[in-house]
């Protein structure tokens, strides 16, 4: 059952990569540019159906009341599902954006790796195993490598693709090492035993926790560089300036979304082990992340840079949610005394995730319009060149200026509901019932405040692009030569945006019920495997709400 | 306990010994003339000792990168070898055969195409090699 | 408008303004004729429907138990129960907020009436973006949830941004981001408080609510959970950022000048008439309601720093060779005097404080207007290029006139209700103040008296150097402005008479701010009626604090042989 249930579940993924080499042998045989995006599309959207048909597992699992949703190193749970969907939307997106290095289009390799991309990203989101993770992870890496390195054919675009590729081997390299320690003491790379060694009663005796700490910051170590958090973030406005704009956009999307449901797993399995470690990490990266990528994206003039820095303090916003989940004692961590806010308990997670797909979809609409924009063989580089876009390009003025609007997150948009779940849940770690140990009180209030100033902060850089459109004289117009399919991306996203604007309740009620699934790792239970001694020991009492989750 | 580590312990020690040995064999019984081209050390016959910075016909780089892929895929085979193998003795507490075990599919079938579905990948990764000129040394 | 129960038409006056934009950039042909008639035609809809709804209001502001505190309320769901959180669309009046919801209508019809003629560059994005500017000011006085209030609050700013950056004057790009800047830091900080308010009262009644009156009810000092002191300063620290700066309070207001000048006409009417207000609203609905000890503890020096911003803002003006700077100096000022009125905290002062609030958007928003006309027709803001206006233009010259007197407060006109109350309130809270802090709060009184008679000496004497005197214009404007006209039919007419004086249509958008400052003037009664028992709510609990502790300080000092340990007496009462 499990091989076969694996494959079933992973079927999406399958067509994504038949589809993709298809393109890839596709191209290999004919000279000139043939329909690859459309084919691309084509496999998203069939992977999409398929992709559907899983609701219906969901619906049958509902009503046999059944919690054994983990099948060998696959899990059947509503993060994975929902981050699938997410990662086809962002595959679309990214397909309908891409352009080619001259007026012929995309190579097949960029379609087809693109299309690899977002199979990796499926694949992370519902991977239950380290070693599936982590070879999720490459299957996001390598792609990526290649995609660089068609970007651009300039020095600029060569420099961009090799320091991209030293540093996400640098940043591989430290994963699998951080999960080789989590190994190390779990004795399986199922999360799900990870969970059971560390939850185990006699467990907290022994030195092991020491070791799953270090295994789980070396796995923040490797993930921070994909998700560019500051210590690790260096290379991101090179790459991103020095790369075309929908490279860029992947790689402000992508491995974003793929390191945080990584870092998520992880660290729902490692959690009882993580103590205080777990959230003062993730509130001083956070802190230090939002307000270097802010303070440094003021000075920045070309888009491209800007947009790497303004990532880069969207990456630390978005850690704010992580730490709260990890601060506020979860309902199924049993025993913990703490009294549990209704509602607000895992919603810290929550908020982290409603946060990244707002950013997600505001990012590559961005660099979509600055996609049309350019030309393919020479995108717009410096923010004065968007000079009087608006009156010459008056719709895609007005989507980039809704983008920017809801990346600084002001209200009704978008952003201002992210910004607004992150912020309420860090302060009701310290204000709210749900307050915790003395120990955290006040840190969360302190983060708000340096969040929301961070916020205003942000409005300066992201005025300076609408100021640029809207209010400086048009003198040499640009290009506006990126084609069909990155105005379909720029509509596509706007509407996204402003769907998510005005009726947010859909997205939130997703991640909430994502992030309740995704607080804690499934139990292996349809595999009868051996189990370490600690484990059988300490089976946590762990009730397993997440498929419940979604009859609400 | 002992009857694993005893082995192992064992082929340490051979291992050891027979190093040790040959080096001093040679060593004590070897005639030695030396030159300086003898004391250079070995690098697959280049100079060991030049500027960093050196043109290298890519050509090279291609065959490697071909003869590493498809080197190290083959070695996918030895754990399917040995799944396979397991499964023709049905120990049914492992791996794929549970999906034996519980009858969703033959066991015979299940190797076979899982092998076969590998292949096909490679046979895939050649065509394109093979399309894109990768193996036409011009 | 099937029905007219004032709920919908509440909805509707909301509505109208989006339908309107929507149509605007829908029939868009690129020139102004089209755009301008679809605007004026919603703006006098929507004020015929604000002002409906607003004369449906209960004339003593009572019985509006049975409503929820409010009069047309509508209350729906907005993002459903999402974690616990429970964002209402939830819209109606009250007391508070009821006149300036009638004044942000009343002035975008005068702003479309104002424009008609002076934009001609992107017409129809012109006038939806005022039109979405309309929604939100209607929006923020009409919300009753906390985060709808907020998002109408911050989404004001964009509008007003792009008005004006794209048509303003000469250093727009840097006075709409300044202006921007400045109002969304400190109104993330407001957010803050608003959601610490929020989180506050979920701890104590496990109710995760952001309706305000369930709030102020449940944290005032009747509702039981009032918050300890050190939490209500923070609470008053985080709301007053962005409040203050909105009003703007005297060290906070360097961003109003430049925008004001910087904005085009309509710009800064509504700016000057309806956003300013924005903050004393946010202080009157929040800060004196949630934190009354805090407003307490804080008195002396919010009334210090009201006269310092009353003084402060007339100096400057007096120092003015801009006259819209002038006039954006004199808001400061105005501003002041509405503080000090709220902050005053006596029945009579509060209402005072709060007429002038709205007294301040009738004569400012018609002081601006005029400034916009000048600009129109001789193209320059300075005060030295100009003289002697009133033989060229004797209708602009006699509205200047009578928006003056209305500013100084010329006893019939709105100004002089305003101010009368509110500094006989401030003396009343002055002498009925006994102890140490009673002198300062005697210097605040008298210093603010003195701010009215300095008002009246800058305004007159813009008046006088602008529209009396020898005939003064600016060069190049011999031939009249219609030679700047691009749509050219003006130029074939070089005989035409210099400049013209008001045309009807200028006319047009002038008589209704004149109509209700004579309104306001001559019956004050009729507004204040509306407003006192909302006033009184909001405004009682502070009041009874301050009481409270001026007992306590009173005892203290009798007991001042007594070697216990006391309150900490403030130390801003003596200067």
């Amino acid at each position: 059952m499990t091989t076969a249930t694996s494959i079933q579940l992973l079927a999406p993924q399958c067509v994504l990569v038949f589809t993709a080499i298809v393109i890839f042998v596709g191209g290999a045989f004919s000279e000139g540019r043939g329909p690859w995006k459309q084919l691309g599309i084509f496999g998203l959207v069939m992977s999409g159906l398929i992709l559907a048909q899983h609701q219906r597992a969901f619906e049958t699992l509902l009503q046999h009341n059944e919690v054994a949703a983990t099948f060998g190193p696959v899990s059947l749970d509503l993060l994975g599902y929902l981050a699938s969907w997410l990662a086809l939307g962002v595959g679309v997106l990214l397909v309908l954006q891409v352009t080619g290095t001259d007026a012929r289009g995309p190579a097949p390799e960029v379609i087809g790796s693109l299309l690899l991309l977002v199979a990796g990203l499926m694949l992370a989101a519902q991977a239950n195993d380290l070693v599936l993770l982590f070879l999720a992870l490459e299957l996001i890496s390598i792609p990526t490598y290649v995609l660089l390195a068609l970007a651009r054919p300039t020095p600029a675009g060569r420099e961009a693709a090799l320091k991209y590729f030293f540093l996400s081997i640098l940043s591989s390299g430290l994963t699998l090492y951080g999960f080789s320690f989590l190994y190390g003491v779990a004795g399986s790379t199922q999360l799900a035993d990870l969970y059971s060694v560390a939850a185990g009663p006699l467990h907290a005796f022994t030195s092991l926790p020491l070791l799953v700490r270090l295994g789980v910051l070396l796995v923040v170590a490797g993930l921070g560089m994909k998700i560019a958090i500051v210590p690790l973030h260096f290379y991101a406005p090179d790459v991103y300036q020095g790369t075309s704009p929908a490279a860029a956009a992947m790689l402000s999307a992508v491995p974003k979304i793929a390191g945080v449901i990584v870092l998520v797993r992880v660290a729902a399995a490692a959690r009882p082990d993580l103590g205080e470690l777990g959230w003062k990490l993730m509130l001083g990266l956070s802190v230090i992340t939002m307000t270097l990528g802010n303070v440094l994206a003021l000075w920045q003039r070309n888009v491209r840079r800007l947009l790497a820095y303004s990532s880069i303090a969207h990456a630390g916003y978005l850690l704010i949610g992580l730490a709260v989940w990890l601060a506020v004692p979860d309902k199924s961590v049993a025993g913990s005394g703490h009294p549990v806010t209704p509602g607000l308990a895992v919603s810290g997670l929550s908020a982290a995730l409603f946060y990244l797909v707002v950013y997600s979809v505001a990012s590559l609409g961005t660099f979509a319009a600055i996609g049309y924009l350019g030309r393919p063989d020479r995108p717009l580089d410096t923010v004065s060149e968007l000079a009087g876009v608006a009156s010459s390009h008056p719709a895609i003025a007005a989507a980039l200026a809704l983008f920017m609007f809801s990346l600084a997150g002001l209200p009704p948009l978008a952003g201002f509901w992210g910004k607004l779940m992150l912020i309420i849940r860090a302060l009701s770690v310290d204000v709210g019932p749900s307050a915790i140990s003395p120990g955290v009180r006040h840190w969360f209030i302190v983060v708000s405040v340096i969040a929301v100033l961070n916020a205003a902060i942000s409005a300066a850089y992201y005025l300076r692009i609408i100021g640029a459109m809207y209010f400086r004289p048009q003198h040499g117009a640009p290009a506006a030569d990126g084609g069909l399919g990155t105005k379909l991306a720029t509509g596509l996203a706007a509407v996204l945006v402003v769907g998510m604007s005005l009726y947010a309740g859909p997205a939130l009620h997703g991640s909430d019920v994502a992030a309740e699934s995704g607080a804690v790792p499934l139990p292996a239970a349809a595999t009868p495997r051996a189990r370490p001694a600690v484990a059988q020991n300490g089976q946590p009492s762990v009730a397993v709400p997440q498929l419940s989750a979604a009859s609400r | 306990m002992e009857s694993t580590t005893v082995p192992i312990l064992l082929f340490v020690v051979c291992a050891l010994c027979l190093a040790v040995g040959t080096v001093m064999a040679g060593r004590f019984f070897g005639p030695r003339r030396s030159t300086p081209v003898k004391g250079m050390p070995y690098e697959s016959g280049m100079d060991p000792v030049h500027d960093t910075r050196r043109r290298f016909d890519v050509r090279f780089h291609l065959v490697a990168i071909a003869f590493l892929v498809f080197d190290v895929e083959v070695l996918f085979l030895y754990p399917w070898a040995v799944a396979s193998k397991q499964a023709a003795q049905g120990d049914p507490a492992r791996g794929i055969d549970l999906a034996v075990q519980s009858q969703l599919v033959s066991s015979r079938e299940m190797v076979f195409f899982g092998a076969a579905a590998f292949f096909v990948l490679l046979l895939v990764g050649y065509v394109y090699d093979w399309r894109k000129g990768v193996f036409r040394w011009r | 408008m099937m029905e007219f129960s004032p709920q919908h038409l509440l909805l509707w006056s909301l509505a109208l303004p989006l339908i309107g934009a929507g149509l605007i950039c829908l029939l868009n042909d690129g020139r102004p004729q089209r755009a301008r008639t679809i605007a004026l035609v919603t703006t006098l809809l929507t004020l015929l429907v604000a002002g409906r709804v607003a004369f449906m209001f209960p004339a003593n502001g009572i019985n509006l138990e049975s409503t929820g505190g409010a009069f047309a309320l509508t209350d729906a769901s907005w993002l459903g129960k999402i974690s616990g959180l429970d964002v209402r669309f939830s819209v109606g009046l009250d007391g508070l907020s009821v006149w300036f919801y009638a004044l942000s209508a009343l002035l975008s019809f005068c702003c479309v009436l104002l424009s008609w003629e002076s934009i001609h560059e992107r017409p129809a994005t012109f006038y939806s973006l005022l039109l979405m500017l309309l929604c939100g000011m209607m929006g923020v006085f009409a919300a009753r949830d906390i985060l709808l209030f907020y998002v109408f609050f911050e989404f004001t700013l964009i509008p007003l941004y792009f008005l004006i950056g794209i048509w303003g004057h000469e250093d727009r790009n840097y006075a709409a981001t300044k202006f921007f800047l400045f109002t969304l830091t400190g109104s993330v900080l407001t957010f803050l408080g608003l959601l610490t308010v929020v989180l506050v009262n979920f701890s104590h009644t496990g109710d995760l609510t952001f309706s305000i009156p369930k709030l102020t009810a449940a944290l005032g000092p009747v509702g039981g959970h009032p918050m300890p002191l050190h939490l209500q300063l923070w609470i008053f620290a985080a709301l007053t950022a962005g409040f203050a700066i909105k009003v703007p309070l005297f060290p906070l207001h360097t961003w109003l000048p430049l925008a004001h000048t910087q904005a085009p006409a309509a710009g800064s009417v509504l700016l000057a008439g309806v956003l300013l207000k924005l903050g004393t609203y946010g202080f009157a609905r929040f800060n004196l309601p949630l934190a009354p000890e805090a407003t307490a503890w804080l008195l002396p020096a919010l009334l210090w720093i009201s006269v310092a911003g009353i003084i402060y803002g007339a100096l400057v003006a007096l120092a003015q060779t801009d006259m819209k700077r002038l006039i954006a100096y004199s808001s400061v000022s105005h501003l002041g005097f509405c503080m000090l009125g709220l902050f005053a905290l006596t029945p009579l002062a509060v209402q005072g404080g709060m007429l002038q609030a709205v007294n301040h958007g009738l004569s400012t928003g018609g002081l601006f207007a005029i400034m916009g006309m000048i600009h129109d027709r001789y193209h320059t803001r300075e005060i030295s290029a100009l003289g002697g206006l009133a033989r060229r233009t004797p209708w602009m010259a006699l509205f200047m006139v009578f928006f003056t007197f209305s500013s100084i407060g010329l006893p019939g006109l709105n100004g002089f209700a305003g101010e009368f109350l509110l500094l006989a309130g401030m003396f009343q809270r002055a002498w009925m103040t006994t102890g140490p802090g009673g002198l300062g709060l005697k210097v605040i009184a008298v210093l603010a008296v003195s701010g009215v008679v300095l008002g009246a000496w800058y305004m007159l004497w813009l008046v006088q150097r602008v529209f009396f005197g020898p005939l003064r214009e600016p060069h190049g404007t011999g031939h009249g402005h219609g030679s700047h006209d691009e749509l050219g039919h003006d130029l074939k007419q070089p005989d035409r008479p210099l400049v013209r004086d008001l045309s009807l249509r200028e006319i047009g958008a002038l008589v209704p701010l004149a109509v209700f400052i004579f309104w306001i003037g001559l019956c004050p009664q009729f507004f204040l009626s509306r407003m006192a028992p909302a006033l009184q709510e909001a405004t009682q609990p502070a009041a009874a604090a301050w009481q409270a502790r001026q007992t306590n300080e009173a005892a203290d000092r009798q007991t001042a042989l007594n070697p216990r340990p006391s309150v900490p007496v403030v130390a801003e009462t003596s200067p």
